[in-house]
């Protein structure tokens, strides 16, 4: 991997290189994603790379998938399965 | 930093931002450079919402479509894949990847692809630290 982790603050934080491709494996982009332990499941992109992996067209249910950060603020999300590679 | 000519500039918008860039202790460049950058974030932020506004639009019409139809389908074809675009029906399929491959041919901004199953709606858990990240 070509990053293991990035600094914020004076704070080492850590990432992995993940390639992202749509269900079908007919598009895909390079992301370096933010490791957050307090977080589980799934991979949280931004609007623009789930737009570029045709992820629009592929969505589950709108109702089906909220994101609570904490403070309790909740916000619902646009969810798609996908594949993701970690590590070369 | 360089410097750059610019043709045309209100001289009446150019005198006042001269002026509160004097009282604010700093050069006029300093506060172009801020009022820049503020410009190429809000721009930034209109474009997305533009590119939100057409899937969001067709999101809302096929949830809609997809709750009418839930319970039915629910009972008709448990365990499988329904595939709703453009407000209606596309079909069911037994596999995932039959349904996503249906959706690869059809037009329009947005589709829903549903496992037909009886499920909850999920809560992801947001850590402290990814929220740091989003508010800055």
């Amino acid at each position: 991997m070509k990053r293991a982790h990035y600094e914020k603050d004076g704070v080492l934080r850590p990432v992995l290189q993940v390639i992202a491709k749509d269900p079908l494996q007919h598009s895909e982009t390079e992301l370096i994603a933010k490791v957050d332990s307090g977080s589980e499941g799934g991979l949280m992109i931004p609007f623009d790379d789930h737009l570029k992996l045709g992820l629009q067209r592929l969505e589950e249910p709108g109702s089906k998938l909220v994101a609570r950060w904490v403070l309790g603020l909740t916000m619902r999300q646009r969810a798609s399965r996908g594949v993701f590679e970690v590590g070369s | 930093m360089g410097t750059i000519a610019v043709r045309n500039v209100d001289e009446g918008l150019y005198r006042r931002v001269k002026a509160l860039a004097s009282l604010r202790g700093r050069t006029v460049g300093e506060e172009l450079n801020d009022a820049l950058a503020t410009w190429l974030t809000q721009r930034t932020r209109v474009e997305l919402l533009d590119r939100w506004d057409a899937p969001e639009k067709q999101a809302v019409a096929n949830n809609r479509a997809f709750e009418k139809m839930r319970s039915d389908l629910l009972a008709s074809h448990p365990g499988e894949y329904a595939v709703f675009a453009s407000r209606k029906l596309v079909g069911v399929f037994r596999r995932k990847e039959q349904a996503y491959r249906a959706v690869s041919g059809l037009k329009g901004a947005q589709a829903i692809v549903a496992n037909l199953k009886a499920s909850e709606p999920h809560a992801l858990e947001i850590g402290a630290s990814l929220l740091q990240e989003v508010i800055g």
